[in-house]
């Protein structure tokens, strides 16, 4: 439940704006000391490439909101749907993310839990 | 030096970046934040508000289910953060790219601001393509049009939610990550790319079940510094002695 008494605008700017904003700024600060061909940048690449496929797995094994309500082999498949058909029909991504959609949806609708 | 001038021109250019595909999922996924909003126990203004000055829906979703479990900030503060902190590489990895010299400092924190994954992932497709004094005002009009219209896509979220069926509703939510997903695959250049990805998308699950707490973050650096290891040892053993 939430508080009543508390200003939910202010309790936002503090607990959202804020937290995410700096890191925003600080990689800006540490961005300006860097070039595009050294070796820094490089790394830096990989480490975001592998931090944001960890962060699609996190919402696939432990979402939040809306999507806590369905399997995780629903998930899980319709990820991999959307892998598989991308390698297939690649540069095009409409069809791998119709493919995602569809196998969720399908999944749910027919209540095919495997895991 | 030269001077510094804006380039208006290439902002309107990257302006018109809203007939795009990124665009089209972005506003599926803040139609499902909308929705998501609407079955908390906030208003639409509330929701707005979040969506403009948060402008990351990973770390907005989490906020809004803190605070309806009652969370006290300092905790919700924390976790928002967490999700955040994806922008740090994300930030350091595009800055070279388009920090021409001259540009004031002040424009690049402007434009962190407004950078969203979507917009990240715009920018690796596309900016390459961009000449460089002008890649900063194309990327501020692509973030900049990009958030005011999810300000609107919010709103007709949460009005649309007492409509769609329910069950896709969910299904649309799952496009986003989705979408992040496949577009590591669509930019990934070299080995090291694959790596990293193969690398986030193992170690991931398995740092979850050990430190939820920070999963995402190691595996990141873990996995990433190996993946920038193992192509680093191979590129050096190519190169003539």
């Amino acid at each position: 439940m939430i508080d009543p008494d508390i200003n939910i605008y202010l309790l936002i700017f503090l607990v959202g704006c804020l937290p995410t904003a700096i890191w925003r700024f600080l990689g800006v600060y540490f961005g300006e000391k860097i070039t595009e061909d050294s070796e820094v940048f490089i790394w830096v690449r990989a480490v975001a490439t592998a931090l944001i496929a960890a962060l699609v797995m996190r919402i696939v094994i432990a979402p939040t909101g809306l999507l806590a309500q369905t399997a995780l082999s629903s998930r899980v498949l319709a990820l991999a749907a959307a892998v598989v058909i991308f390698a297939l029909m690649r540069p095009r991504f409409s069809y791998s993310l119709i493919a995602s959609l569809a196998t969720l949806y399908v999944l749910e609708a027919t209540g095919i839990r495997l895991f | 030096m030269a001077k510094f001038q804006f380039n208006w021109s290439a902002f309107a250019k990257g302006m018109s970046q809203v007939v795009s595909f990124e665009f089209l999922v972005l506003s599926v996924s803040f139609l499902g934040f909308g929705a998501f909003i609407r079955d908390s126990q906030l208003d639409v203004f509330q929701g707005m508000f979040l969506t403009g000055v948060v402008w990351a829906l990973p770390g907005q979703v989490v906020l809004v289910n803190l605070l309806q479990e009652g969370a006290v900030g300092l905790t919700i503060a924390v976790a928002v953060s967490l999700t955040a902190i994806r922008f740090l590489p994300m930030m350091v990895s595009m800055l070279p790219l388009v920090n021409h010299p001259g540009t004031p400092r002040w424009q690049l924190y402007l434009l962190s601001y407004f950078v969203s994954i979507s917009v990240w992932v715009l920018a690796n497709r596309h900016l390459h393509k961009v000449e460089k004094s002008q890649r900063l005002p194309w990327l501020m009009g692509v973030g900049t049009i990009f958030w005011a219209a999810m300000l609107g896509v919010t709103v007709v979220g949460y009005h649309l939610a007492g409509f769609l069926p329910p069950l896709l509703s969910i299904s649309l939510v799952f496009l986003t990550p989705t979408f992040f997903y496949i577009s590591l695959f669509a930019t990934a250049r070299m080995a090291m790319d694959f790596l990293a990805l193969a690398a986030g998308t193992i170690l991931g699950p398995v740092l979850y079940f050990i430190i939820p707490q920070f999963d995402f973050l190691l595996a990141g650096v873990i996995g990433g510094t190996a993946a920038y290891l193992i192509a680093r040892v191979r590129r050096k053993r190519n190169l003539p002695q």
